[in-house]
């Protein structure tokens, strides 16, 4: 039922569940107390009925029924404190295990985001963990106290006399054929109303959207009578579970009381003979329940703590996701405080990339050298390897060939941690966080000061608008900056490389066109960037590419041209027809050349 | 309709089951409380030794084992009584949701996102299942067992049964309170959940920033916060579930304990019998399980509330009274090939309250006489399709605009005016079906030669038969398979296919090259007999055959006429088509 290899999956669980070992442990000591009172409660209404009850004696009998009551109280406390503890236990484990995924995710290398959807990445995180909260953690403990009263009863049972339990197995056979049975058929109705409902979900969502045509088409009938097709399979899948269930749950209830006449009956015969005492069989039939009800609830036990070895199964491949810089040698970190300090020198030399061993090329000898104080442009159409560039340098794909050298140390010797401050990253998809506007500029840094949030503000020509918001710095954005125009998400963005400070900015210029005012705050901010700054910039305005000292024109990962503006035009060639075909220049005097 | 009519109207849609439903739950609550009673009379009978209480006593374990069998059977079919209908339930009313979502006009779909939508179906009506299964089972149940159970223990002892309730009674209090504050708690972790989802969302989204500007410690320090809150509400959720919800089992069996030792007292002064005790200790049980199902039965009640009001907003949405008229055949026929009369017609979208909002139309006037080819030139904002929307009657319009034969056309049923006029909207909207049943899309009756035919019409022929199943190929969701010229051209044949009036076409030979546009109008001619036909578009090309030409600027018709005397009058027709015969040339 449970696979070896299903266990081993299990291993992280218990790796973070072991440091609350202690809690676990004392939940742990309240089992054989709570079992234990559990069979005390039956063994004392023996004694009630047959000690006193029968022969008529008084003397006692309200020192049994207090001794009941501690029992009672006995029982309840331990079986609380056992639930109690062992979920405190579970979910704090699940509580580390999110916290040491997320670590983990943070570390993650690019390509794992690129072949993951983030809404995969996402449920690993949430659904994933509360299925092991939930179906696991619950699961195998109701599991392992049911299973060991029930065997603790039966044990009981047969101790106090054994014709009798006998009775009471001889009826376990055909009540767990009957459950698993039922079971196997409601599983395979599932599978059915599972596919039913989602076929029928997804012709109703495909209508919603398209509602206008139904309506324009007339067809309202039409897609009527397909999704009352759907929807009578679905009920009847249902209708067929609800049989099986109203089945299992009668035969369960209704077994106790058939059980209960054939005792009486059995026991009429040997409680003449003084085999059986009143007491027993009275006490058998008061602990019945506590027999047959586990038996119905063992199959959808052990189905729920299956459901959790998917979710096992599936935070377990984030456990073993290769990390970003795992397996490499790396200089240490110490070494490089004082080279990497300042920003030199950025050499690419015959370097070539690609994304996977199968693929083609995306960068193929490029070569090109970056001092402090210049401006690269680099241009060229989409799939060029601009971007590709630009993610090499700030490290988010690693494994590249040839060799690149900043400030003359190879790139791939060096912990990203050691060099990030170096650099400034301006991105063409903005992200802002659903912070206030000063929280997305400093990004919480202790050492930014508010007059450095103002002054990178300023810098880039985002002081006023700011001011003109209700709250200023203090204004919170929502979703992603959907509450500021895009033109004005982006200056916000420029504000935040600058206030971070790093002396190379790495500029993605978007190509979304924004209105015309903060159109010309951009250019403003960008352009004032280029003649104080060491910049390199993926290009699409062609004032920001007139102002570089360097333009490299990339097609299909190489370098074809390279120069001043000037040059590049009188060279008439990839270049200038770039500029000619205004399809990737969105700027009024692109067109001029 | 009223909430109480629509909970009515539900139930009485299954009063047949319910009432077999009810007469079952009193048999198994009757049954429940008569097999103690057998079992007690055995009881008594086990220490009598005479030849005749023998008998006696088999016959009593026969009624009980007889009994219990019978309640077996019955219980299988009281549940299939109650439970049933609550699914019935649910799909009808998905398909009366479904129906009424059909016939809802623009605005309401428009302030209703399917996603939305689609949760009500899903989620809400699970809600409204259980109010009308599970619901209805327990609250009857409930109602039998409370009322059955304390009379036959009355029978038996009615001062061992007061004392008995009071336990129960103390701890059933105690249950209820510890249940409010537990769904308070499992609300306020819902929520945590949702916000720890948002976050991690938003910051895988913003990843590669946070990896470069080394927020790692700060994100990580801003998920334990909510991690943390998350762990607080659901360790409090384990103190409540573990040391406040087991009261009421552990007070049933308070009560055992109360009735083996007051049961005992009484007993030894011979006011019990042994058998009493045993069926008394059977009744207990039978007095605690209720009371346990009635806070799953208020939660049950709750959801079921709240998913009705969710469903009756779809369920109460008006659909426009004028939708409900059906036209005569008579008349139906006689307003076939009539001619579109447009007149004064203005159109302005509804806003929100304190925005004026500007017209998109204003004071257009023009006709379409039956077989007449108009054609409606305007660049990106020029109202183009609102006018199309109004013409089809998408949007909802004010009498006295359009009129079709001399009829009003908001005097109609928007499904009866819609077998006069066909759309083929900018935005052609497929199915994840063949590329056939798309054709037949909205048309009753079609056989495949039709469809064939009014595939080549549209010139989509040759590209279904380099598909590999031909007509028969899927086209994937939102025929995410086809190109977007593609899934153009099957609107048209899908509008080809079923005999119309007027046809409409919404710009929808923007995605083809010009020859292909050149053919598919030519196809259009010739399926045409006696149709009209309305081509808007900002592509001269796509209009230049046309009868009548109109030129539409910010809501206004500027010029109007043929191809040669709009080249002549408009300059602003000229020089789109100057415009566009170098773009053309510059693409072939």
């Amino acid at each position: 039922m449970i696979k070896s290899l299903d266990v081993l999956h299990l291993k992280h669980f218990f790796h973070y569940a072991k440091r609350y070992k202690k809690t676990a442990v004392i939940g742990l000591l309240m089992m054989p107390i709570s079992v234990l009172a559990n069979l005390l409660f039956p063994w004392l209404v023996i004694q009630v009925i047959d000690e006193h009850l029968t022969p008529g004696k008084y003397d006692g009998l309200m020192l049994l029924i207090a001794s009941m009551l501690v029992v009672l109280v006995v029982n309840y406390i331990a079986d609380a404190i056992y639930t109690y503890c062992l979920r405190i236990t579970g979910q704090k484990a699940v509580f580390d295990i999110r916290m040491a995924l997320f670590k983990r995710i943070l570390k993650l290398p690019r390509s794992y985001y690129d072949k993951t959807p983030t809404g995969v990445t996402l449920s690993r995180l949430t659904s994933d963990l509360e299925v092991i909260g939930d179906s696991f953690v619950l699961g195998v403990l109701s599991l392992v106290k049911d299973s060991i009263n029930t065997l603790a009863v039966l044990t009981f049972m047969f101790f106090i006399n054994w014709q009798l339990a006998l009775l009471v197995l001889l009826v376990f056979p055909p009540v767990l054929m009957l459950t698993q049975y039922v079971r196997n058929r409601l599983r395979e109705m599932y599978t059915i109303t599972r596919s039913s409902l989602a076929k029928s979900t997804g012709f109703l969502q495909e209508c919603l959207l398209g509602v206008k045509t139904v309506q324009l088409y007339g067809a309202e009938a039409e897609v009527e009578a397909k999704y009352h097709n759907y929807t009578q399979d679905f009920l009847r899948a249902q209708l067929k579970t609800n049989k099986y269930d109203a089945s299992l749950f009668s035969v369960i209830t209704g077994i106790t009381s058939i059980t209960i006449g054939l005792i009486i009956w059995y026991g009429s015969g040997t409680v003449l003979a003084g085999f059986v005492s009143l007491g027993v069989l009275i006490a058998f039939i008061n602990t019945l329940e506590k027999v047959f009800v586990p038996l119905r609830d063992f199959t959808s036990q052990i189905a729920s703590i299956q459901r959790s070895f998917a979710a096992f199964e599936h935070i377990e491949e984030l456990f073993v996701e290769k990390l970003e810089e795992q397996g490499l040698t790396l200089l240490p970190a110490e070494s490089l405080i004082e080279s990497l300090a300042n920003f030199k020198t950025l050499e690419f030399k015959n370097v070539r990339f690609r994304y996977n061993n199968a693929g083609p090329y995306v960068l193929d000898d490029v070569s090109f050298t970056l001092t402090k104080g210049e401006q690269l442009a680099l241009v060229g159409t989409t799939g060029s390897g601009k971007s590709t560039i630009i993610r090499i340098m700030n490290k988010t794909y690693l494994d590249y060939q040839g060799s690149i050298l900043l400030n003359g140390i190879e790139l791939s010797s060096i912990p990203k941690d050691s060099m990030l401050h170096l650099f400034s990253l301006m991105q063409q998809d903005v992200f802002l966080f659903e912070k206030d506007i000063h929280f997305n500029i400093s990004l919480g840094a202790q050492e930014i000061t508010d007059e450095a949030v103002i002054d990178a503000a300023e810098y880039v020509y985002a002081h006023d608008f700011i001011l003109d918001l209700a709250d200023q710095y203090q204004f919170e954005l929502k979703n992603n900056g959907s509450n500021l125009s895009a033109g004005q998400a982006q200056l916000i963005s420029f504000a935040r490389s600058v206030a971070q400070g790093g002396q190379v900015m790495m500029l993605d210029e978007a190509t979304s066109s924004v209105d015309s005012i903060t159109e010309n705050l951009i250019q403003k901010a960008i352009g004032r960037l280029f003649e104080e700054k060491t910049v390199i910039a993926i290009a699409h305005r062609l004032s920001t590419i007139k102002h570089s000292d360097q333009i490299l024109v990339l097609n299909q990962g190489k370098i074809v041209e390279r120069g001043n503006h000037q040059d590049l035009l009188a060279m008439g060639g990839v270049y200038a027809s770039l500029l000619t075909d205004n399809t990737n220049i969105e700027d009024d005097e692109g067109v001029l050349a | 309709m009223t909430k109480s009519k629509f909970i009515i109207h539900y139930l009485m849609l299954n009063k047949t089951s319910y009432l077999l439903a009810i007469i079952c739950i009193f048999v198994v609550n009757f049954l429940q409380v008569e097999i103690p009673r057998y079992i007690q009379l055995a009881v008594d009978l086990l220490n009598e030794s005479t030849l005749e209480s023998k008998a006696d006593l088999l016959e009593n374990v026969q009624w009980v084992i007889g009994l219990s069998v019978i309640m077996v059977i019955v219980r299988i079919l009281s549940r299939m009584y109650a439970l049933n209908p609550g699914r019935i339930t649910e799909a009808t009313l998905k398909n009366d949701l479904f129906h009424r979502l059909n016939r809802l006009p623009a605005t309401f779909h428009q302030r209703y996102a399917s996603g939305k939508l689609i949760s009500i179906i899903n989620n809400d009506l699970t809600g409204i299942r259980l109010f009308y299964g599970i619901g209805f089972l327990q609250l009857f149940n409930i109602l039998f067992a409370l009322t059955l159970t304390p009379i036959w223990m009355w029978r038996i002892s009615p001062q061992l049964t007061l004392y008995s309730v009071i336990p129960i009674a103390i701890a059933s209090v105690i249950f209820w309170m510890g249940f409010r504050k537990l769904r308070a708690f499992q609300t306020q972790r819902l929520i945590d959940l949702q916000d720890l989802s948002e976050q991690l969302m938003n910051y895988l989204s913003g990843i590669d920033l946070i990896k470069n500007q080394q927020m790692g410690d700060w994100a990580t320090g801003e998920v334990a916060k909510i991690n943390q809150r998350l762990l607080d509400c659901t360790l409090k959720i384990a103190k409540i579930q573990t040391f406040f919800m087991p009261i009421l089992d552990y007070a049933n069996q308070f009560m055992k304990v109360l009735i083996l030792g007051l049961g005992g007292y009484y007993l030894l002064q011979s006011q019990l019998s042994i058998g009493e005790i045993t069926a008394f200790l059977s009744y207990s049980v039978l007095l605690a399980l209720p009371l346990m199902h009635l806070v799953r039965i208020a939660t049950v009640y709750q959801m079921g509330m709240i998913s009705i009001d969710s469903v009756q907003s779809i369920l109460n949405s008006e659909v426009p009274s004028t939708d409900s008229l059906r036209m005569e055949d008579a008349e139906k026929s006689s307003l076939r090939g009539s001619t579109l009369l447009v007149k004064n017609l203005s159109y302005a979208y509804p806003s929100s309250k304190n925005k004026s909002s500007e017209p998109v139309l204003k004071n257009l006037n023009f006709s379409i006489a039956a077989g007449e080819k108009v054609g409606v030139l305007g660049s990106i904002g020029s109202g183009k399709s609102t006018l199309v929307n109004c013409l089809n009657h998408h949007l909802s319009l004010d009498t006295g605009q359009i009129f079709w034969g001399g009829k009003d056309i908001t005097q109609m049923s928007r499904n009866d005016w819609r077998s006069y006029v066909r759309t083929i909207t900018q935005e052609p909207f497929l199915f994840s079906d063949t590329v056939a049943q798309n054709v037949k899309f909205g048309a009753n009756q079609a056989n495949d030669l039709d469809v064939a035919q009014v595939l080549k019409l549209s010139q989509l022929s040759e590209d279904v038969q380099r598909f590999n199943a031909g007509d028969q190929t899927l086209v994937g969701e939102k025929g995410i398979m086809l190109s977007g010229g593609q899934k153009q051209r099957l609107s048209i044949a899908r509008a080809l296919l079923t005999p119309c009036d007027l046809i409409i076409m919404d710009n929808v030979l923007s995605a083809v090259d010009y020859d292909t546009e050149r053919s598919i109008l030519k196809g259009v001619f010739k399926r045409m007999q006696g149709q009209s036909l309305l081509v808007v578009s900002h592509r001269v090309s796509a209009l230049e055959y046309m009868d009548n030409i109109l030129v539409l600027q910010e809501g206004e018709i500027i010029a109007r006429g043929t191809h040669a005397q709009l080249l002549e009058s408009s300059s602003y027709y000229r020089e789109t088509w100057e415009l566009q015969q170098h773009e053309s040339e510059a693409v072939t």
